[in-house]
């Protein structure tokens, strides 16, 4: 039993990588694809950038092309343009509901973030490493949202912001500023956990099911898209929306109403 | 080639400062290109709906205004032609009997007239029937006279044709 435990336990250690040797076990590691040398500082292109680079270029092309054909919006919707209008109301009222009618202009930030995770999440899908299973993306964006609260906090809130850290009593100003901290962490690790975990256990299902013998390859059918759509589809959407939901909550809760 | 799946060090922390660049220029370049033409349209819209509800809402409110007006005048204007109506009949009627007692009044002026005129040549008729019995009474007279008579035979004569003048019942 001990030794199936840490046949077990090498298994995981190949997983997560820290061994980094792709020749054994599964591999779901990021890869560097490139290591520069800029002003003396070693910087590493990785697969998450390249992949997000792809991202922002296929999105960007798509807004740029909706954007040309959309040249003269009508009064009266049609076509295209409804499900353009579809899906910028969606996030606007999202953001309203959240955030109230007041900072609706936080619209412009949270559709471009929202779109690159639901679309990073989904991209696993087509193949792509998604750059949210990687830490890099998912503390990039978080640092922003910290940056975000707590600017808008003191620009919003003015005394009340360094007031709400004493509160409900001083003593616990050490506690308050552990919360602040950890905000940002768990939103990051949240994500990132969440879309690694259901790639590593896709890359182990395909594993299993490349290894399986004769008849038994008839499992290659149906069950890796039933678990595609749980782990890339609804977990990606639900994960993307729990992130930006959360998001906005934690900037709605440091500016005054 | 080499790979990670988490690192916690100097290339952690340059992949979050090219990442968040990465994600600043997406959400620039989205809000730039779509969110921000795309909500302020639709606000447009928004409010150029709203607008032409309440003209809609007020043009509604007008016009049944203007409708209760109108069928009020149409009331009045009912009531009015039936007064009007009235007073023509009554008037009419008037008109009628007035018409009616001036002609009577004229007949009966042009029969009157009638009888005065006829009484009237009546006697202008029996004068001059008068005058003339008298000439021809004379004339055959003086012949007779002429011929053979005497003075009192002349006056018997006289007295009997006037005796015999008044004994007759001329015309009347």
């Amino acid at each position: 039993m001990g030794l199936h435990l840490l046949e077990v336990s090498s298994v995981v250690g190949h997983l997560i990588g820290w061994n980094n040797n792709p020749s054994e076990g599964l591999d779901v590691n990021a890869r560097i694809i490139e290591k520069l040398n800029i002003f003396g500082v070693e910087v590493w292109i990785t697969e998450t950038i390249v992949n997000t680079w792809i991202i922002m270029a296929v999105l960007i092309l798509i807004a740029f092309i909706l954007r040309l054909k959309m040249k003269n919006y009508k009064y009266k919707p049609s076509g295209l343009q409804n499900v353009v209008e579809l899906a910028i109301e969606y996030m606007d009222s999202f953001v309203r509901g959240a955030m109230t009618d007041q900072y609706a202009y936080f619209g412009n930030w949270f559709f471009g973030v929202f779109v690159l995770i639901l679309v990073s999440n989904l991209s696993g899908l087509l193949g792509f490493r998604p750059p949210t299973a990687d830490l890099g993306t998912t503390a990039a964006i978080t640092l922003t949202t910290f940056f975000l609260i707590h600017f808008m906090g003191i620009i919003k809130g003015k005394s009340g912001y360094f007031k709400g850290y004493l509160e409900p009593l001083p003593v616990l100003l050490p506690i308050n500023i552990i919360s602040e901290i950890a905000t940002p962490i768990s939103l990051s690790f949240r994500l990132f956990g969440n879309i690694l975990g259901g790639m590593i256990i896709m890359s182990m299902l395909y594993m299993a099911l490349g290894n399986l013998p004769g008849i038994f390859k008839i499992f290659n059918f149906g069950i890796p898209a039933a678990l595609h759509i749980y782990f890339d589809i609804f977990a990606g959407c639900i994960q993307t929306l729990i992130y930006v939901m959360l998001s906005m909550t934690f900037i709605k809760d440091k500016i005054p109403d | 080639m080499d790979g990670y799946v988490i690192m916690l060090d100097q290339q952690t922390i340059i992949s979050v400062l090219i990442q968040i660049i990465n994600t600043c220029i997406l959400c620039f370049a989205l809000a730039k290109l779509l969110y921000k033409p795309v909500t302020k349209f639709l606000n447009d819209r928004k409010e150029r709906i709203a607008e032409q509800i309440d003209s809609a809402e007020a043009k509604l409110s007008e016009a049944e205004s203007l409708k209760a007006e109108y069928e009020r005048k149409l009331k009045d204007i009912e009531a009015e032609k039936n007064v009007i109506l009235e007073k023509a009949r009554a008037q009419a009627n008037q008109n009628s009997q007035q018409i009616v007692a001036q002609a009577r009044e004229e007949a009966t002026n042009i029969h009157n007239r009638a009888i005065t005129d006829i009484k009237r040549e009546q006697e202008k008729a029996k004068d001059e029937i008068k005058k003339q019995i008298v000439e021809v009474s004379s004339m055959v007279s003086g012949k007779f006279v002429a011929a053979k008579m005497t003075e009192e035979e002349h006056q018997k004569l006289i007295d009997e044709s006037i005796s015999d003048l008044e004994g007759v019942k001329w015309l009347n």
